[in-house]
């Protein structure tokens, strides 16, 4: 019997050949990934890209069943797919050991999936997902699970609620005071030894420890910042001691002793508060040599015993040890990087042990509940409870989604549309295709954001930013010469052109490296600014109206048109040439064309819109080409 | 230092179900009777989270088909013993767990060996015939092992829980907020005197506990009230403006949380209605020397609210604005006497487990804590045995009104029961699939009609054994996909499927969280599930 004669059975031959052609991308080789990698070859999907950056921690085999304890350490992406394979050779997956927003994975990548399929662990790399399959107008499904609990939706342009539509929680934060003055709760003495003790003694030294004081500075707490920025200054002072037999020590009479010794010299900060008690080094010290009954537990390793509250004495042994033991791996490092630091990982033990040991000394000094190293843990690594059996289902439903009206295990509601205030999928999304080595941010702004509109868009009206940072607005106009690549923004990067009245557009930025021969500047996918182009707008709002009459399966099957179907027409004087939108044949055929004719096309305007902008001052020079989406 | 690798490798599922329920699953003894997609998903996710050990029951030799819905099952296992080769591959999964297997039709071990089954902790079956499934569930039901039943076949998915009782103290309930302000115990209506609201300065004035707070005004409310709680919205609302007087500015965050809970505070604490009923049980009544030690604690919980009016006391305390020194006290407060509470429900438990001869230290303290502190959350689950379900008792009006409503998922359970009658005699599932393949479904085949049509007699026999006199005009499609199907299993489905049941089973096994009762439904066209009590 055929391997496939179940799936053929259930599914009909003319869609089992649908699903073997389709390309998908798995965003993630978790626990979802995993599944999902499993439930898709086994469903007859046969083309697979699959991306994950992170390494196979044994924490993952209680769940990540592809992997198994000789993978510990290898990257996700790399095993799973052998691992896939091993049982169905006839797929072909390709593996990225990669960070999802490297720019390798630029929009044209994207754009080359039917379908993309997110299993990831955050929310910083899902909104860039969801936002390149906005731009890229991909389906995207999107997942998570939590211990019991797990949910799937489907996002797609215009059509559902993207994945920023709905604002999400933001994390908690604490006032740099709590934290490194007056602390009350266990989170607070957490927070102090994982973002603050950790990263001073073993992360980057120039951390931005100033600045948060800066930021938080008040007048009432002026005096108190300044003293903090000492004790930071004093701390470091110290860490250049590093592997030094004392040094252990050296930080703990800083930090537990001489700096708590400070705090209680600040009196008024104690009237209504408990005030802390300093340890002493030499008073625990003669507390373990003499022996306490509870330190047995190195010795023991009995399996509850991260779930056991270590003593005095215990958190004080951890703790020399674990910085002993960083010291120790750090200066390791040094040997290859000078410049190397520790991130604190909740996977490593030694890190752990650090915090733990830190956070419970520091909460015995202030009086505050001590807690488990398996308490902790949840908190320094916002561990979210993950198991099998919910990841299985999930990645069930991923394969199979719909809505009914009657729910009860698995509550299924119909997709919401979009919401209008949404500050991500509202913007228009651009194709920006262009040479970042020779465009300058100038050109950019002359030629694709002032030409594009009608009415000759002010540019003085407009603000430029990627990833956070401003490019350019009308009193900072330092980067207008520079190159796109000068800038950093380079092939997969998003720019976002917010103009003052008109919707905000995003660019995404896509290398062509032939433009620079070939007398094309640019060429742009998409209408920006829509909202204030009457012309464009009509017809782009025509169309669209038009597209949410189609019921489900017509979608579906226009979704993905053949190849042929996929090629406009581009005529000139004497001559016919086929593009594809796939963004793989253009170029060399715009270069033949423009070199060899220099001629302003005629467009044939069958299946899509075509406008070529010419150069006003030079006849034959040709800026570029809008395909009109 | 370092914490050993089971923790660590278990880390993500501890936070779920803690130390104990692990020991609970690393010494469970599972059971699967044929090694099918399905069989093996549920076993993969059992697997993985570290179970002591499993044993596949299959008779069957690997063929293509399998291969090809089955993950671990690659070209090279065809012609092997699918028991053999399922064990050695999930065997893999996990070096913690022990894998077994039988290489023997578990049809006929059933019929001359059922005992064979009582070793287990947990039996699974999948795709088993009524006949052969009934007297398995009749073994296993007296000896009080659970028994899962699970079927896909195409996009269908059903599973059934059967087991004469499961009780459960873990129910894991979101908030186990216990807090008595309506009726507050002696040691903390002391403490609430320990403070003199006007006479705090505006820093202590803003840390007081919002618990403090609320059991100041309702103790001066129930003073001007014949000691009375606000009961109407009306008085409520009066209370809660009582509250926001004494609130000397609109940034005292310790009165807004007692706003926010002053509706819990006109809350009569009482023991729950399912409580109640569990009290009332014959189970709880009639204490033997073969009572469980759920049992006998609940029956020492009884006693001790037949005397104090209340439960014992959960004695946690939720984070608040307070100064650590007082949020320290008044958790002390609580704790104390949640703990003098326990150990008056321990005296009750000794003098039980004496009066039946049993030795007073054969409960251990923590489980008497455990149920003492979860003690308004406990559930008794009784299942309906398959033989009141096939035979004595079937719900026959329940499934006539289910089966009326076109959104219900319960048609799949009868196609289902209907197919199992038409194994049971031609020895075959019903299967038109290859009578559609070459024009994909839409023209059926001489061949297709008949094994339509054979299907649907056996439909209409069930329904007629339920007094179903008005025949679904839905059922013909649901007929028609099941014999397209011709008894496939999905992978996909499978997956889901083995998803749905080994999180039942954890519940089972662990008792922790409250699973299903007693069957689910998937259809995987609608992409609904149902849950069904049959």
């Amino acid at each position: 019997m055929s391997r496939y004669l179940h799936s053929k059975n259930v599914l009909g031959q003319s869609l089992f050949q649908k699903i073997n052609e389709c390309r998908v991308l798995i965003i993630g080789a978790g626990g979802i990934g995993c599944e999902l990698l499993k439930n898709l070859a086994m469903s007859g999907f046969l083309q697979i890209e699959l991306v994950d950056l992170d390494t196979i921690e044994l924490s993952n085999l209680n769940r990540q069943f592809l992997f198994q304890k000789q993978h510990i350490k290898k990257s996700k992406a790399k095993v799973a797919r052998e691992s896939a394979l091993n049982f169905n050779p006839d797929m072909n997956i390709i593996a990225h050991h990669a960070n999802i927003k490297d720019s390798q994975f630029n929009v044209e990548w994207f754009k080359s999936f039917d379908i993309v399929m997110n299993a990831l662990d955050n929310l910083d790399a899902r909104r860039h997902v969801n936002m390149m399959c906005l731009v890229a107008d991909v389906p995207l499904i999107e997942s998570g699970t939590e211990g019991y609990l797990g949910q799937v939706t489907v996002i797609k342009k215009g059509i559902s609620e993207c994945y920023d539509c709905q604002p999400k929680p933001l994390k908690r934060t604490f006032p740099v005071c709590t934290i490194r003055s007056t602390p009350s709760q266990p989170i607070h003495c957490i927070e102090w030894a994982k973002s603050y003790l950790f990263s001073q003694l073993f992360g980057l030294p120039e951390d931005d420890d100033d600045e948060r004081l800066e930021a938080e500075m008040t007048d009432e707490n002026a005096n108190e910042i300044d003293n903090l920025r000492r004790e930071t200054q004093a701390l470091k002072q110290i860490r250049a001691a590093m592997g030094t037999l004392d040094y252990p020590q050296r930080v703990f009479k800083k930090v537990f002793t001489d700096d708590i010794i400070r705090l209680l010299r600040m009196e008024d900060m104690w009237k209504n508060r408990k005030p802390p008690v300093p340890l002493i080094y030499e008073d625990i010290e003669n507390l373990v040599t003499e022996g306490d009954s509870d330190l047995n537990y190195i010795e023991d390793y009995n399996m509850l015993k991260d779930q056991r509250i270590w003593s005095l004495a215990e958190n004080f042994v951890v703790f020399l040890d674990s910085v002993r033991r960083l010291s120790n791996t750090l200066l390791k490092k040094h040997i290859s990087n000078p410049n190397a630091t520790l991130l604190f990982d909740k996977d490593d033990q030694d890190a752990l042990d650090f915090v733990t040991a830190s956070s419970n000394l520091r909460s015995i000094i202030f009086s505050i509940d001590v807690k488990s190293q398996f308490q902790i843990k949840a908190i320094a690594g916002n561990i979210i409870p993950a198991i099998a059996t919910t990841n299985a289902i999930i990645a069930g439903m991923i394969v199979f989604l719909d809505s009914s009206r009657r729910p009860r295990v698995l509550v299924s509601e119909s997709l919401t549309s979009p919401n209008p205030e949404c500050r991500v999928c509202n913007n228009t999304h651009i194709i920006l295709r262009v040479n970042t080595r020779t465009a300058t941010l100038r050109d950019f702004l002359e030629k694709v954001v002032h030409g594009q509109d009608d009415d000759e868009m002010d540019i003085n009206e407009v603000t430029v930013e990627e990833g956070g940072r401003i490019l350019y607005d009308v009193e900072y106009d330092d980067n207008l010469d520079s190159t796109f690549e000068q800038l950093q923004i380079t092939d997969g990067k998003l720019v976002t052109v917010k103009p003052e009245e008109q919707s905000t557009s995003i660019f995404a930025i896509s290398h062509r490296e032939n433009f620079e021969t070939s007398n094309i500047w640019f060429e742009v996918e998409g209408t920006p600014f829509v909202k204030n182009q009457i012309s464009h707008n009509d017809s782009a709002h025509k169309r669209k109206l038009e597209e949410s009459e189609f019921d489900a399966s017509e979608r579906s099957s226009r979704k993905r048109p053949a190849v042929e179907e996929s090629t406009v027409e581009v005529v000139s004087d004497d001559e016919t040439i086929s593009i594809s939108r796939e963004g793989i044949y253009e170029h060399e055929i715009y270069e033949n064309g423009i070199r060899e004719k220099n001629k302003v096309y005629n467009i044939d305007d069958e299946n899509i819109d075509k406008e070529v902008i010419k150069d006003d001052k030079k006849e034959n020079r040709i800026w570029g080409i809008i395909v009109i989406d | 230092m370092h914490v050993d690798k089971k923790t660590q490798k278990y880390d993500r599922q501890l936070r779920l179900w803690h130390a104990n329920g692990q020991t609970a699953l690393e010494t469970a003894k599972v059971c699967l009777i044929n090694g099918t997609a399905t069989g093996c998903e549920i076993l993969k996710d059992l697997v993985l989270p570290g179970i002591g050990s499993f044993t596949v029951v299959d008779g069957k030799i690997v063929d293509g088909s399998d291969v090809g819905n089955t993950f671990f099952l690659v070209p090279d296992s065809i012609g092997k013993s699918r028991a053999e080769v399922v064990t050695e591959f999930l065997q893999e999964l996990n070096e913690d767990v022990k894998g077994f297997h039988l290489p023997e039709n578990p049809i006929a071990l059933i019929e001359n060996q059922p005992e064979y089954f009582l070793q287990f902790s947990i039996v699974i079956t999948t795709n088993i015939p009524e006949k052969p499934l009934l007297k398995l569930a009749d073994t296993l039901w007296n000896a009080k092992i659970p028994l899962v039943v699970v079927r896909t076949v195409g996009f269908i998915g059903y599973f059934r829980i059967a087991l004469p009782e499961h009780t459960i103290v873990e129910t894991h309930p979101e908030n186990i907020l216990d807090l008595r302000l309506d009726v507050p115990f002696l040691s903390l209506k002391q403490y609430v005197k320990t403070y003199n609201f006007d006479t705090l300065d505006s820093m202590d004035h803003g840390h007081i506990p919002y618990v403090v707070i609320l059991l100041k005004y309702l103790e001066q409310w129930k003073q001007d009230h014949d000691g009375k709680l606000p009961s109407t919205s009306a008085e409520r609302n009066e209370f809660k403006q009582l509250i926001q007087s004494g609130k000397r500015n609109a940034d005292e965050e310790n009165f807004d949380e007692a706003l926010s809970s002053a509706w819990k505070a006109c809350t009569a604490t009482k023991v729950p209605r399912q409580v109640e009923e569990i009290f009332k049980d014959s189970s709880c009544e009639n204490i033997t020397a073969e009572s469980s030690n759920f049992w006998i604690i609940v029956r020492a919980i009884r006693e001790f609210v037949s005397n104090e009016g209340l439960l014992p006391l959960a004695g946690s305390v939720p984070d608040m604005k307070a100064y650590t020194s007082g949020y320290v006290a008044m958790q002390n407060i609580y704790r104390q006497k949640a703990k003098e509470d326990i150990s008056i429900v321990r005296v009750h438990v000794h003098d039980i487990l004496t009066s039946i001869g049993r030795s007073i230290d054969s409960i251990s303290d923590d489980e008497i804590d455990s149920c003492c502190k979860h003690a308004s959350f406990i559930q008794v689950l009784r299942y309906r045995s398959l033989q009141e379900e096939y035979i004595t008792d079937p719900k026959k009006s329940d499934i006539g009104r289910w089966l009326r409503d076109s959104q219900e998922s319960i048609v799949n359970y009868v196609l289902i029961r209907a197919m199992d009658r038409f194994y049971e005699s031609h020895n075959r599932y019903p299967d038109a699939a290859t009578f559609f393949l070459e024009d994909d479904a839409e023209e059926a085949s001489e061949e297709a009609r008949s094994e339509f049509s054979t299907l649907k007699t056996y439909v209409n026999i069930l329904l007629g054994e339920w007094d179903i006199t008005n025949y679904p005009e839905h059922l013909d499609n649901y007929i028609h996909e099941i014999c397209r199907a011709g008894g496939s299993e999905l992978a996909n489905i499978a997956s889901l499927l083995g998803g749905m049941v080994s999180q039942e089973v954890i519940k089972l096994i662990t008792r922790q969280y409250i699973p299903i009762n007693n069957t689910i439904v998937f259809d995987g066209v609608k992409s609904t599930s149902s849950s069904y009590i049959l």
